[in-house]
């Protein structure tokens, strides 16, 4: 028993000023200073702003109010959290396994591949921005080029975004549109990785194709395939910018999403008092259920991420 | 060796990102001052001896707060404007252009413009946090107070030599709007008119004549479903989900039949529930398939193309629209202005509701001398020159606040552009304390928009009396902190929304 810790000492380094460790900590300490400062110092500003009520000019302590205000009496705030899981899920059931899809087919080597594998990619180049403003003109109710098509095959003109399920599913379309392309490639690069050997035994084996990717291609992209999902579903839990750029919230604050929703009190918004200390709270309260999403997410594929050990 | 090295180049690593960090944000005015020296170098060499009748110099003597004349040349600051209002930047620029070679070689001034798309409010806020404001900007009353809280503007009485401007608008200006804490910090510019826009040849296409355009909401729902339902493609009305639109299309000239827009100043409380019939009247138009379909993504410049198209009757609309209808979206139909249909539950017979809007807030980065300040002064003098604005005038671009700027200029060539710019009597429109307050939940606005994109929302009373609940809470709320500033929101003295008094 007691032979565990005893190792741990032995391989324990000791630090000292006397060998290359100086050197590491001064070539890495502007780069620390820089991160520290970049990253965490604002993060510890917002956490402070929550306490406080503040239009950006002047400020006043208000303590936990503004937590009590989002828990207790902000129903929006709670509907837009709703709506981006839903947005989120929906999305991600149909990126990750579009994704896999193409991934393996471009995998296999056929003629062409190179050609495929650029065209797929090429709409992730565009900005979520762009992404949204095209898709609200494809699909704008008047005069937009999808509703003139369905009008060409004698088919009804859908209003798209008067009502919240067809806005989502245009919201849903330009997101998978505009970051398939990514996910395809890590899941292309870690395909390349698996050794063509474990195919041969299996092919020897007599085993069918889809025993062979659930048997030997997930458990082998299982690290990769975990930490594409959670970037996916953190990417798509913070979708603001094709939002902004396609409904803004509309109708009726359906496709409001958690980060929409704050950045609009963070900028005073329709004439309102700027609320920097409110939108703080709400920032703060999102990065906890984020981090609540992640840690259930990586005890729930803890299996699947070791699956290669 | 090894270790002298490092901490050489750790050494060198750090002194680059502080110097980095100090030279973008740490001293804007020596940067100034260098490129204003360079300016004047570049000037001088430029200009050489055709200064343009710029024979007299003048120096500024602190002895006696004034200008004097000088023999030397003296030298350049660089007096920086930020504006978001970009569709001036060409005729703006030639007015500047003019004015350093003229007026500014004489008292060393070089005046810089800057315009800013559309997020200029969050430009001007984040530049007021971080210090980094230019000498004058051009700022809505609307958040005036936030940059007079900050301590960012300085009033115009500071600048030496401002009484003639200021006395030029004596009588013009409101508490709250120009005058905050009994200091003026910006003047009226232009102004903005509201109307109701009709597509003619639509509206005849249907069967109908001039002598039925809508007098009432209620005729605007009749005439809207009528040709709705009678010509094939057409609707009725286009609205807009973009806010602002909500009100500078409708509500603002709503205040005639209601007499405030959203804030009630004899009661001194929020009243948005008097749009109670304009919210109905919209939602069932919205319910029936009466307003362009997709209303819900489209943005103010989608509502105008879609009006454009001459497939909509009906549209609300602003002074700033005219160049939108005859320019950006030309109209190939025939259309006509209107003034605002009254709501049938009128309260009173309103006189037209005009928004000023004010130019040019002097920032404290102006106050670091009495020179500087003095040659601000020459930079805001041009901007509110009634030659300025003539030209701006003649240009289609705005209507001018004092009439002698439009007794100066040319009335544009732009179709229907009187109906925005004449009228009988005008009130302009006082501050309301809707930005002052804090309140929870939706904006007016939003809510009206809420309630015209779901059909599953009916109860309008009930939305706006929230609406007003909501509203008059947080006014409750300021004026226990601060009543007093709650009080300065009121009509002037001497003026009434109802016609003839």
């Amino acid at each position: 028993m007691n032979s565990c810790p005893e190792k741990s000492k032995r391989n324990r380094k000791r630090f000292s000023w006397g060998n290359d460790n100086v050197q590491i900590a001064l070539m890495l300490f502007p780069m620390m200073a820089g991160f520290f400062l970049f990253t965490y110092v604002p993060i510890l500003y917002l956490v402070r702003c929550s306490f406080f009520s503040s239009n950006g000019f002047k400020e006043q302590y208000v303590a936990l109010k503004n937590f009590a205000r989002i828990f207790t009496r902000d129903y929006d705030y709670w509907r837009a959290v709703a709506t981006t899981f839903i947005l989120a899920l929906g999305k991600l059931a149909v990126q990750i396994p579009l994704a896999l899809l193409l991934a393996v087919i471009l995998n296999r080597g056929l003629k062409g591949t190179a050609f495929f594998r650029v065209i797929l990619f090429l709409p992730a180049i565009i900005a979520g921005s762009i992404a949204g403003l095209a898709f609200s003109l494809l699909f704008a109710s008047y005069n937009g080029m999808i509703n003139g098509m369905l009008e060409s095959i004698n088919l009804p003109a859908v209003g798209w975004f008067e009502h919240t399920g067809t806005a989502l599913f245009v919201i849903g379309l330009a997101s998978i549109w505009n970051n398939f392309g990514v996910t395809m490639i890590f899941f292309l690069s870690a395909l390349q990785t698996v050794p063509g050997e474990l195919y041969e035994c299996a092919a020897m084996d007599g085993i069918t194709p889809v025993k062979r990717f659930f048997n030997i291609t997930l458990p082998m992209i299982g690290p990769t395939f975990t930490a594409v999902l959670l970037l996916g579903i953190i990417g798509a839990l913070k979708m603001a910018d094709l939002i902004l750029a396609s409904t803004n919230g509309q109708p009726s604050g359906g496709t409001e999403v958690v980060m929409t929703y704050v950045f609009k009190y963070f900028f005073g918004y329709d004439l309102r008092q700027t609320e920097i200390g409110y939108a703080s709270a709400m920032a703060v309260v999102t990065a906890f259920i984020l981090a609540l999403v992640a840690l259930i997410y990586n005890r729930l594929t803890r299996k699947l991420a070791n699956a290669f050990d | 060796m090894k270790k002298l090295t490092a901490t050489l180049l750790c050494g060198m690593l750090t002194f680059c990102t502080v110097a980095c960090g100090s030279t973008s944000g740490g001293n804007s005015s020596n940067l100034s001052t260098n490129s204003s020296s360079g300016d004047l170098n570049q000037n001088t060499a430029e200009t050489g001896d055709t200064t343009g009748g710029a024979e007299d110099y003048f120096s500024w003597d602190e002895n006696s707060h004034s200008w004097v004349p000088s023999s030397t040349k003296p030298e350049i600051t660089t007096i920086t404007y930020w504006s978001d209002a970009a569709a001036e930047e060409e005729i703006r620029t030639k007015q500047v252009e003019k004015f350093n070679s003229t007026i500014g070689q004489q008292y060393g001034i070089k005046m810089e413009l800057t315009y800013f798309g559309g997020d200029y409010h969050d430009t001007v806020k984040t530049a007021a946090q971080s210090g980094s404001l230019p000498e004058i900007v051009k700022q809505d009353s609307k958040w005036l107070l936030d940059l007079i809280d900050g301590g960012c503007l300085i009033p115009y009485e500071d600048m030496p030599g401002s009484e003639e401007l200021i006395a030029k608008y004596s009588g013009s200006l409101s508490p709250q709007s120009q005058i905050i804490n009994g200091k003026t910090y910006t003047l009226p510019g232009s102004l903005t008119t509201y109307g109701f826009v009709i597509n003619r040849t639509l509206w005849e296409k249907a069967g109908l004549s001039v002598d039925d355009y809508p007098k009432t909401w209620d005729d605007v729902v009749e005439k809207a479903e009528y040709i709705t339902k009678n010509v094939d493609g057409a609707y009725g009305l286009a609205i807009s989900s973009t806010l602002w639109t909500v009100s500078s299309w409708y509500t603002f000239g709503l205040g005639e039949s209601i007499g405030h827009y959203g804030y009630d100043w004899n009661n001194k409380k929020f009243a948005y529930s008097d749009y109670d019939e304009f919210v109905k009247d919209v939602d069932k138009l919205c319910d029936e398939g009466c307003v362009v379909p997709g209303w819900t993504a489209l943005d103010a410049d989608g509502a105008r193309a879609a009006f454009a198209t001459g497939n909509v009757a009906m549209i609300g609309g602003a002074s700033f629209d005219c160049a939108a209808y005859n320019n950006t979206y030309p109209c190939d139909f025939d259309w006509d202005v209107i003034e605002m249909p009254k709501l049938v539950s009128s309260k009173i017979d309103g006189k037209r509701f005009g928004l000023v809007t004010n130019l040019a807030c002097v920032c404290n980065t102006a106050a670091e001398s009495e020179e500087k300040l003095a040659k601000t002064l020459k930079c805001i003098e041009l901007l509110y020159s009634d030659e300025s604005f003539a030209e701006l005038y003649s240009a289609g671009l705005y209507i001018p606040f004092r009439k002698e700027a439009i007794e100066l200029g040319t009335t544009p060539e732009l179709k229907n552009y009187d109906k925005w710019a004449t009228w009988d009597e005008m009130f302009y429109m006082p501050m309301v304390p809707d930005n002052y307050i804090t309140f929870e939940g939706k904006a007016y606005r939003q809510v009206m928009v809420d309630a015209w994109a779901n059909p599953g929302i009916d109860d309008v009373d009930a939305l706006m009396a929230d609406v007003d609940e909501r509203y008059n809470a947080a006014l409750e709320e300021a004026r226990k902190e601060n009543g007093d500033v709650i009080d300065l929101y009121v009509i002037p003295d001497g003026t009434s929304p109802e016609k003839g008094k």
